[in-house]
This record gives structure tokens, C-alpha cells and sequence, in this order.
């Protein structure tokens, strides 16, 4: 874990503190709305502060019920998938269906996430954790992320017929991507998401087209439409916490901006998966035994924003992944030694 | 006949023969396409196609660099396997048998056509046509491994709805396009 100065930690306890006691403070300011071009209205909905947004955003998408489609676009791809989210009784359920090509589909009831990609007549099935939630953490995450972006509010925009707030997150160095979100005015829910490369280049983007917010979702919504076969493959990825001490692995040299937010070791095949964070971004460290004669990829595309860096070392094969650029993997996967 | 008109572009036929295979050029119709189509081929071996097939091969090759691989990871083994066997590998022979087939069936449709554009030829063309071409650009065989990437997200979060963060594991499945 990233040590915390205990001045640091006050300075953002008080600004949880004031957050709280503002409540959802709004205040009127002079706002842009636009679709393309932004134009001068004012609105009483927006939120002065950029790190009040994230907390906002951050709960939106857990705390609300939303329908709707959107787009996923990287590079010269773009794939239509339909949503379908409740929380009801403090317990998420979502639906996502690709609408393009095979129905793909990822199920959430609760914690478990179930993958059915029937092409591959394969089913996985991870475990979510709270500690992954964005933004995370508080207050911890705010210090983390205004140490690593440089946060700043841009103007209220039109997406999907809503009001949405333009935040950016931009990189302090070129460890990392950039963010740029859009959040609906009134609830926070991300209407539209890019990731930019360190020249400013969009890497991977999601827009929702349409979505409605609020209301009720039936469970007919959320039940799974792609049958899933007895002889189909199930891969589950959960796993039990593990220590440092335990693993027999460290990072011989931290990942600038980046702090170890948990360690497990996965039930089925065993890999030893770390997760580091530098509150917005995540890179995930997965260290399994290798068989003799297998080679390592090296450096490769994940998909979308995803780089991935694999390397054979002490008889074990280590994948580092992450959205992040190319070479913080490389430098992760470089960094990982095995405790004498 | 044709094995000396064969031998004959390769230089290995005697004077005497080549007067005569020569003659018969002259005179017979159906065995001067065959000649064409020798040259042709011929041509295409050695890399110069005619402006009916130019960009052929890296059409071909673009496509197969970026079809998807199944990817059913049934044991260790078997993706340790599929290391080894690295995708070139695996394609190599596929993409000779495909070039061979390809490359006849061009050779005829050229012929067959007095050097027009060719039904055959124009379906290869259509092998780059857009959607799916990029579309394959972040296929399996070139994306992370589908198990890591949900555990990975599983815990990694980030600002967007929770479940819309798994698009990036299953947008890299294409096996259909």
C-alpha cells in the first residue's frame, strides 16, 4: 500500500467531511451545453467541485436502475450492446448484451459475474469486489488521483439527449492514460467514456446512444437469454486473499502513483493474481507455474485500452495487464521477483 | 503436349521441340490459353501480378494476419500448445493452400474474361471490404486471455457502470466475422 502522510490524510478527511456536510451541494454557476459546440446556459445542477463529481459518478452507476444502449469503440471497432441495471435492496443485478454479431452476454447477480461467449461454449464466472469500486477507497483515492491526474471540470454537454458534466483526467506523467467522462447532470451516471493515449489520441471509448434513468426493472430484464449447455466450459476466476508474505512474490521497485489494493490466489489453476491501482486506473499481476519450453509473449494488445506484458521468470509465467500504457506493464512484469 | 509447353517455359525443351510447340501456338487457339495461362501463373509465382490481382497476396495475408482463433483454453496443456505453435505456424500451411486455390481460380477468371475484371477476382476483393477487416483488429489471438481479463476486472473497477467494463472481454471474441 501507498504510504498515506498523516497531513495528507487530514487534508482529505476534511474534505470528505465538508462534502458531507454540503450533501449534494449544488451551486449555480455559468454553464456550457452543446452538442458539438458549447453554448452559455446556466444551470442550478451543477457541481462545482471536480472530486465531488467523481464520488457522484462512482455511486450513480452502482446506486441507480438505467436502461440503455451504447457503443463500445476501439481503434477502427465499434460493437452496440444493450444494458439493463437495478439496484434494489443493496444488491446490484445487471444485464449486458453485444448486439453485434454473437450474443455475447455478462450477467451480474450481486458479486458474481458470469461471461457466456457461446462461440467458445464457455462460461466465466469472476467475483467483484467493493474494494474495485470506483472511485474507492475514500479518502485515500482522492489523494491518489489528484497526486496522478490533474482533474478539472470542462463544461455541461449534450449526450444521449441528457445534460452531462465533461470531466478531465489528465495524466501527471506518462504512466498512465488520460479520462475524459461525461456524467448526466442530475444523477451522475457516465453517459460517454474515453481513454486517451499520451499524445491525446482516443485509445477506447463508450457512448450511450439512449438510456433511460430511474424507474423499475423487472427481473424478465435481467434473466439471461443465451442458453448455456451442459458441456460448455466454465472458468471460474474467483479465489481466496492471499498476503504478500505468503505469495513468495514482491515488486522489486514501485510502480510510480500505484498502490497494491489486493492479492489473491485463484481456486481454479491456482495463478497468484495482485491488483495495483493509482485510483482511476488498475493493473492486475497474474504469476502461474510454466511449463518447460514455454515461451513468453512479451508485449501484446489486451484489447481496447488494455496493454499486456508476459515474461517467464523463476519457472513461472508472469502477465501483467492493465489500462495503462504499454510500457508501465513492461515495467510491472520487469519489477516482479520471487522472495529468497 | 502440355507438360512440353511447361518444360518449354522453362527453358528445358530442345530447338526442334520449341519450333514445334511454336507452331501449334500459332495456329491453335485453346492451346495458346494454355500458354497464357503457364505465363500467368508463371508471373504470379514469381510475384508480378497482373493490375486485375494488384495487392492480391497482401489482401489475403491482411485478412489471415487477422482472423481470430478459437481460443478454448480446455487445459494448460493445450494452451501451452498453442504458444509453441505460434499462429504463423498454424496459418502458414492454410494460407499456401488458400494463395494456391486463390491464385488458380484468378488465373482462369483472368484468362476466361480477355482480361477483365473477374466474377472470382472481384469476390477475393471483397475479402477486404470494411466492417470486418478492422473489426478483427483486437482478435483473440492478439488480446489478453479471456480469464484473466474478467478477474482482472472484476477487481479493477473504474468509473464506468461496472458490468459495461467487461465489453472489453467479450468485444475480443470474433469468431463469426
Amino acid at each position: 500500500m501507498a504510504d498515506i502522510k498523516p497531513m495528507a490524510m487530514a487534508k482529505a478527511w476534511l474534505f470528505v467531511g465538508l462534502c458531507a456536510l454540503c450533501g449534494q451541494s449544488f451551486t449555480s454557476q455559468a454553464v456550457t451545453i452543446g452538442s458539438g459546440q458549447p453554448s452559455t446556459v446556466m444551470s442550478e445542477l451543477a457541481v462545482a467541485d471536480p472530486l465531488a463529481w467523481l464520488d457522484r459518478i462512482g455511486k450513480a452507476s452502482r446506486q441507480l436502475n438505467y436502461i440503455g444502449t451504447f457503443s463500445y469503440q476501439t481503434g477502427w471497432r465499434t460493437e452496440t450492446s444493450r444494458i439493463v441495471h437495478r439496484y434494489a435492496g443493496g444488491v446490484e443485478s445487471e444485464r449486458m448484451e453485444v448486439l453485434d454479431g454473437s450474443p455475447r452476454e455478462v450477467i451480474r447477480q450481486g458479486k458474481e459475474v458470469r461471461c457466456v461467449l457461446p462461440a467458445q461454449h464457455s462460461v466465466i464466472i469472476g467475483q467483484t469486489d467493493t474494494r474495485g469500486s470506483f472511485p474507492g477507497r475514500l479518502p485515500q483515492s482522492y489523494v491518489e488521483l489528484t497526486g496522478n491526474y490533474h482533474v478539472r471540470l470542462d463544461g455541461v454537454w449534450r449526450i444521449a439527449g441528457h445534460e452531462a458534466q465533461k470531466l478531465m483526467l489528465e495524466p501527471r506523467d506518462e504512466l498512465r492514460f488520460g479520462h475524459v467522462l461525461w456524467a448526466e447532470l442530475h444523477s451522475g451516471l457516465v453517459l460517454k467514456s474515453q481513454v486517451l493515449d499520451t499524445k491525446g489520441g482516443v485509445v477506447e471509448q463508450f457512448a450511450f446512444s439512449d438510456v433511460h434513468i430511474g424507474g423499475k426493472v423487472g427481473d424478465a430484464m435481467l434473466a439471461p437469454r443465451v442458453k448455456v449447455d451442459a458441456d460448455w466450459r466454465v472458468i471460474d476466476v474467483g479465489g481466496d486473499s492471499e498476503t504478500q508474505f505468503t505469495s513468495q512474490w514482491i515488486l522489486k521497485n514501485p510502480l510510480p502513483g500505484f498502490a497494491l489494493m489486493t492479492m489473491m490466489r485463484h481456486r481454479t489453476g491456482g495463478a497468484l493474481q495482485m491488483v495495483f491501482s493509482d485510483g482511476l486506473a488498475a493493473i492486475s499481476i497474474f504469476i502461474e507455474p510454466a511449463e518447460a519450453g514455454v515461451e513468453a509473449r512479451g508485449a501484446y494488445p489486451g484489447g481496447g485500452a488494455v496493454n499486456v506484458f508476459e515474461r517467464v521468470a523463476a519457472g513461472h509465467r508472469i502477465t501483467v495487464l492493465g489500462e495503462v500504457p504499454a510500457s508501465l506493464v513492461q515495467r510491472a512484469a520487469e519489477a516482479v521477483e520471487v522472495v529468497k | 503436349m502440355k507438360e512440353k509447353l511447361s518444360a518449354m517455359l522453362d527453358g528445358d525443351v530442345d530447338d526442334v521441340t520449341a519450333r514445334v510447340l511454336f507452331v501449334r501456338l500459332k495456329h491453335d487457339k485453346a492451346f495458346r490459353g494454355e500458354w497464357d495461362a503457364y505465363c500467368l501463373l508463371g508471373d504470379l509465382i514469381r510475384g508480378y501480378a497482373p493490375p486485375e490481382l494488384e495487392g492480391f497476396t497482401e489482401r489475403v495475408m491482411f485478412r489471415l494476419e487477422r482472423e481470430p482463433t478459437i481460443l478454448i483454453p480446455s487445459s494448460r496443456k493445450d494452451r501451452d500448445k498453442a504458444v509453441r505453435h505460434s499462429w504463423r505456424h498454424r496459418l502458414l500451411p492454410l494460407a499456401a493452400s488458400v494463395m494456391g486455390v486463390l491464385a488458380v481460380a484468378g488465373v482462369v477468371a483472368v484468362l476466361s474474361n480477355n482480361g477483365a475484371p473477374a466474377p472470382t477476382v472481384a469476390s477475393v476483393q471483397a475479402v477486404e471490404t470494411p466492417v470486418a477487416v478492422p473489426a478483427v483488429s483486437h482478435s483473440v489471438r492478439d488480446g489478453a486471455r479471456h480469464d484473466y481479463l474478467v478477474a482482472h476486472q472484476a477487481l479493477a473497477g473504474g468509473p464506468m457502470p461496472a458490468v459495461v467494463q467487461y465489453v472489453r472481454t467479450v468485444s475480443s471474441v470474433q469468431p463469426e466475422e
